[in-house]
């Protein structure tokens, strides 16, 4: 059964994750001695032995150090004859290279790094450089399987010296809350002790590194190293659930999943917003980021029996189907566990397994009780960058510890705020803005001295300021692109997991399409970082979407088409009556006004007043007494970002041919059949409702999809479209071997020879090189 | 499936529906089950669907995806979706294989596969234990059970052109493994194959051994009746057999084995038998379950109905939607199937007989707002039974004729197929 089977059964699933403590009530680690009725439902809220909650590997060990990323350890403190554990919180950026954690000398050590395509976790000797050398234990696992993924990575060391000894990796996704062994490998080791001469080094090499492993720094993010001495076994589980609760609903219909699943007919029905794309922040009914997408589920609550729900069920002295209900107790289970819960909603046909199923995914918010049910509302993962969330910069705790003259070179803060402020870096207090060199902790004097001020930078001016002002940190870009910006934002400080982002996209994106934009800027004081996302979208001519439906944060640049990916049309495509235009007119514009290179990062930066450069885009070819009218449209572009007239003009230009025209938005529903097509797709659409003034059919527009969403699950969705024909297209100069010209391959975006007048031989245009 | 009796039993008032409901239930002190992959037979008791008694787990690895790493495919081709099979031209056997340790010996162990029938002429279930091979061949064309080598073949049609292709057999408890061949039409597993030749198995199923659920009640008494809902023992092709154990010695006498036809409840009538412990054991089937059992002695109603009834199972409340375009092309249709409805009516009864049954704590009328209930509406006759919980309070109504009565339920009825 699937979307064409006349009569398909549709179903919809919505699942719950939540975290689950691997841990046994009772049983080593947990020292919890509760019985029956007082034992816990193996989540926090409910949890007897806190200090033993493992709801991720190994999160119950206290580490003998915690180091950052270019943090050197202390070998010391490590008994080179004993085990060694370690885990590390790792960020892969799209192309993984270089030492994560180098623990060896000439001689000997452990080593975990990504060399040559593979992540590597080495021990023993460091020669022979090749796999499985007799006293070299080496696990290899293709490193491309993490390309954009955070994730922690857990490397134990069963020593046994002058002896067997076996090496296991091991990395668990955040999201998904799995873990899975990479591999593990048995050696010899050569001596009593493993232990390197060297202290161990995180994200870079300790100096010497194994014959043929990676040398250089990692160039992905290790946000936290945890090293731990003499520690065996730390008890990680690779079952499928070992650090999950799945909870699923449906509406108890007749039509199933395939999957053998316990499945709570709970489910009143789920209804979807969903994204909305906003290019270049033109419609001012929305933020420049778009409209996030939302679901709220709504459930029925009801006694039920504790099944699966409750690991301790048979010990319990009551009958949970009468005590509360469903939802009451789940609620006060996971006070904790609910909260960024993951929540997917799958849409297929009866005897469909999930996955194979249409699966759109968000987290939740929030819930709210009624009588006899319960509504979850779930956001999209683009939320966790609104501004009181995520903002850039974050608010810096330190004040002036003594007042600050207008020349003075260094300044003072009370307390030791070294962890809050960089080696380096750009401070505003009140309106000024200046940098500083080095930065110390004085002990004595319970301060942190802040040295080699540079004063009034970035356009503002070096002012007197009290004791007890505060002092900001600033971000600060100089010659960043726009995907590392980006991946800083959102992935760094909105700490959306990077494995939600589609890194490696973004990157070709900026690569192929905004190479032009190199940007330098300040930001001085806390932003959302969904503004500032927005205004990077509007500035640098992309979109960025929460791709539900991927499970990850989509990103596409403003650009001429090369595909497109659909043709509906009102007789085989487009539901009866469903199809409806709606214009724009506020969105035409004639004049594009660009303000760019802020006079002063510190100052008001809404004002033209505030800006060095100015440059006015027009277009007046429809404007005129007998088009559209001869009175302006205008629009103000305030940017941070742009530092220079091309990158001004480019955003400026496309903006300027987007937007000639009154937009027209088109708004229809398809037959599941097309549920395939989603928000980021382009589509052409062909019907009587979008003809010429003949009356025929317009069959060359071509249109964006900014909103989709499932009207009713696995029967019908709705699409709205924007019309992007004035974007352009993209052909190919032609292979040798195509052929002579037809409609056909024409329209497949290759490009022909045309004749003196540049058309093609049916007379349509033919393409240009530009 | 619905209405079934023991071979020995004989009808009174056959034409008279029969409600076995929380009043006249029999009340479960334990629940025992010799199987039970969830932990969860005693859930059978709570009446809840959802609650399933499951005392199989599938042996085989990537029973939905035979490109799955377990399986070995041999002169066959699995396409992208996992599922559907093609042959090779080559001439010899065209198999998939996978490796089963039995983990159950004596008992019969079974292994299915469900299918949708394409152009693929036959395929034969092979099973081996490490010391003896059973099969079975299945025709599709005819959709017939070939030459069975110590084993009982069976097809078990799931609706559309999809089937269950299930042998059973006795197996021992050690490694073996199982074999999905494919013939030419005259089985023979040698043969030259055809690339035209293709067959979807959407899922393989491997178990072992019978398993049983004993209830015990607090006292002797004397039960006519089992309820099962929920339960999958007519696709699954499972056989159960009813036992009670009257003298409480432990040894379970056998009242009837049948094998379901469908996944209906079922209502299992007997002579009345006196005692504290029931059981039942199911065998032969694909990962059977069960989510509600009762053993009881069902009200039988004073007067039989005659007009106005409407079967459950094909009262079904079924919507359907569908999308044309402008020009009225069909470009989808969507069903969606929710309950059965089962509006009945008793006229005619009594002021005693209404007092006695339908009020108090124990009658009709508290024991539908309680819990739901198994009912044969005229048993003897009519083999449907209907899992029903009451959608609307009626009360009885005087008729207005020498004191008379009638009684309705508007039902919702769950669990039906």
């Amino acid at each position: 059964m699937n979307e064409t089977t006349v009569g398909r059964e549709p179903v919809e699933v919505i699942e719950i994750i939540t975290p689950k403590c691997v841990n046994v009530h009772g049983s080593a680690p947990c020292t919890a001695t509760q019985t029956g009725d007082a034992k816990c439902f193996n989540t926090r809220a409910t949890c007897n032995d806190v200090d033993n909650y493992q709801a991720r590997p190994a999160s119950h060990l206290t580490p003998t150090e915690i180091l950052n990323q270019g943090d050197t350890g202390d070998r010391t403190l490590y008994d080179g004859t004993a085990d060694f554990f370690a885990s590390f919180d790792v960020s892969f950026p799209a192309s993984p290279d270089g030492v994560v954690f180098d623990y060896t000398d000439a001689t000997r050590g452990l080593y975990v790094c990504v060399t040559a395509g593979e992540l590597i976790f080495r021990a023993g000797s460091v020669t022979p450089s090749a796999a499985g050398g007799t006293n070299t234990g080496r696990i290899a696992v293709a490193a491309a399987q993490f390309a954009g993924k955070s994730l922690t990575l857990y490397c134990l060391m069963d020593f046994t010296a002058s002896g067997s000894t076996t090496i296991r990796l091991w990395a668990f996704d955040p999201i998904d809350l799995t873990l899975t062994l990479l591999g593990s490998d048995t050696y010899t080791a050569a001596t009593t002790t493993w232990e390197a001469g060297v202290d161990p080094v995180v994200g870079a090499s300790a100096g010497d590194t194994p014959t043929g492993e990676a040398t250089v720094d990692f160039n992905g993010r290790i946000t936290s190293a945890r090293l731990y001495d003499s520690q065996s076994d730390p008890g990680l589980d690779v079952s499928p659930d070992a650090y999950r609760m799945r909870y699923f609903f449906d509406d108890g219909r007749k039509a199933k999943p395939s999957d053998d699943i316990y499945i709570l007919p709970l489910l009143i029905g789920a209804d979807t917003v969903g994204t909305r794309l906003n290019l270049t922040g033109s419609d001012d009914r929305y933020e420049p980021l778009g409209r996030r997408a939302f679901m709220s589920v709504n459930f029925a609550d009801a006694p039920h029996s504790d099944h699966t729900v409750d690991p301790y069920r048979s010990d319990r002295e009551y009958d949970p189907l009468k005590r509360a209900t469903f939802w009451r107790k789940w609620l006060a289970r996971n006070k904790f566990g609910r909260t960024r819960a993951l929540v997917r909603r799958y849409t297929g046909y009866k005897g469909d397994a999930l996955s194979a199923m249409q699966r759109q995914t968000y987290v939740v918010d929030r819930f709210s009780e009624a009588m006899e049910s319960v509504t979850m509302s779930c956001r999209d993962v683009l939320s966790l960058t609104e501004f009181r969330r995520a903002q850039v910069p974050a608010p810096s705790p330190g004040k002036l510890d003594l007042a600050l003259t207008d020349v003075a070179t260094s300044l003072f803060l009370s307390g030791d705020r070294t962890a809050s402020y960089p080696a380096t870096g750009t401070l505003r207090i009140g309106d000024e803005l200046m940098t500083y060199s080095a930065i110390s902790y004085d002990a004595i004097d319970d301060q942190t001295d802040v040295t080699g001020l540079t004063r009034g930078t970035d356009g503002s001016t070096a002012q007197a300021h009290d004791i007890d002002s505060g002092v900001q940190l600033c971000r600060r870009y100089t010659d960043a692109r726009v995907a590392q910006i980006l991946e800083d934002l959102i992935v760094s400080d909105a700490q959306v997991p990077a494995q939600l982002v589609d890194l490696p996209k973004i990157q070709t994106e900026d690569d192929e399409n905004l190479s032009a934009y190199v940007l330098s800027t300040v930001i001085s004081e806390p932003t959302g970082v969904d503004q500032l996302v927005g205004e990077l979208a509007r500035d640098c001519s992309f979109y960025i979407w929460w791709n539900e439906r991927r499970q990850i944060v989509d990103m596409q640049a403003i650009k001429p088409l090369s595909v497109v990916d659909k043709t509906f049309t009102q007789e085989r495509d487009i539901i009866a009556d469903s199809l409806k235009i709606e214009e724009r007119p506020k969105e035409r514009l004639t004049t594009i006004s660009m303000y760019f290179q802020p006079r002063d990062f510190a100052a008001d930066l809404e004002k033209p007043v505030n800006y060095e450069q100015q440059l006015v885009v027009s277009n007046a070819a429809t404007s005129g007494l007998d088009l559209y009218g001869t009175l302006p449209q205008t629009r103000q572009i305030f940017s941070r970002w742009l530092g220079s007239e091309a990158q001004a003009n480019q955003t400026g230009s496309r903006l300027s041919i987007r937007f000639a025209d009154v937009p027209e938005y088109v708004t229809f529903r398809v037959d599941a059949k097309d549920r395939a097509t989603w928000v980021g797709d382009f589509a052409k659409i062909e019907h009587d409702y979008l003809v010429d003034a003949r009356g025929a059919r317009l069959t060359d527009r071509r249109f964006l999809v900014i909103e989709a969403e499932e009207v009713m699950a696995g029967h019908s969705q709705r699409l709205v479209c924007v019309d992007v024909t004035l974007d352009g297209l993209i052909y190919l100069i032609t292979a040798n071997g195509i052929g002579t010209y037809t409609a056909e391959l024409f329209s497949a975006a290759n490009a022909f020879i045309t004749d003196n007048n540049g058309l093609n031989p049916d007379g349509t245009p033919g393409a240009t090189i530009g | 499936m619905g209405v079934e009796i023991d071979a020995g039993y004989t009808w009174t008032n056959g034409t008279h529906a029969r409600l076995l409901h929380e009043g006249n239930r029999f009340p479960i002190k334990t629940i025992t089950a010799t199987d039970d992959i969830g932990t969860t037979a005693d859930l059978v008791d709570n009446d809840l669907t959802i609650d399933k008694w499951k005392p199989f787990a599938n042996l085989l690895t990537d029973p939905s995806n035979f490109a799955g790493a377990d399986w070995t495919a041999t002169n066959v081709t699995v396409g992208a979706d996992g599922q559907t099979i093609t042959e090779t031209a080559v001439s010899g056997a065209h198999d998939l294989e996978q490796s089963v340790t039995w983990d159950s010996a004596g008992g019969n162990a079974v292994f299915a596969i469900d299918v949708d029938r394409q152009s693929l002429s036959e395929v034969r279930l092979l099973a081996f234990d490490g010391t003896n091979t059973r099969t079975c061949w299945f025709d599709m064309r005819d959709l017939t059970v070939g030459s069975v080598f110590n084993a009982t073949g069976q097809i078990i049609a799931l609706g559309g052109d999809s089937y269950r292709l299930k042998m059973y057999f006795t197996a021992n408890s050690a490694a073996g493994r199982v074999e999905i061949q494919f013939g030419n039409g005259s089985e023979a597993t040698s043969y030259g194959g055809s690339v035209d030749n293709t067959i979807k198995i959407t899922r393989a199923v491997a178990h072992a051994g019978e398993a049983s659920l004993r209830l015990d009640g607090f006292t002797g008494q004397a039960g006519t009746c089992f309820g099962i809902a929920a339960h999958n023992l007519g696709s699954g092709g499972a056989r159960i057999t009813f036992e009670h154990d009257s003298n409480a010695d432990d040894t379970f006498t056998t009242i009837e084995a049948i094998t379901p036809t469908d996944d209906s409840p079922i209502m299992f009538f007997f002579n009345a038998v006196t005692s504290a412990r029931w059981r039942i054991t199911v065998d032969r089937g694909a990962l059977p379950e069960i989510g509600v059992v009762r053993v009881g002695d069902p009200l039988v109603f004073e007067r039989a109905r005659y007009a106005g009834a409407s079967p459950a199972r094909m009262n079904r409340a079924t919507e359907n939607v569908g999308n044309i375009s402008r020009s009225g092309e069909l470009m989808g249709r969507s069903v969606k199937r929710t309950i059965l409805k089962e509006p009945m009516q008793w006229p005619r009864l009594s002021y005693a007989w209404v007092r006695a049954n339908l009020d108090g704590p124990n009658g009709v009328i508290q024991s539908l707002e309680s819990n739901a209930a198994f009912l044969a509406w005229r048993p003897e006759t009519i083999p449907d039974v209907a899992y029903i919980m009451r959608a609307t309070a009626d009360a009885p109504q005087a008729t207005g004729q020498v004191n008379l009565w009638s009684f309705a339920i508007d039902a919702e009825v769950h669990s039906y197929e």
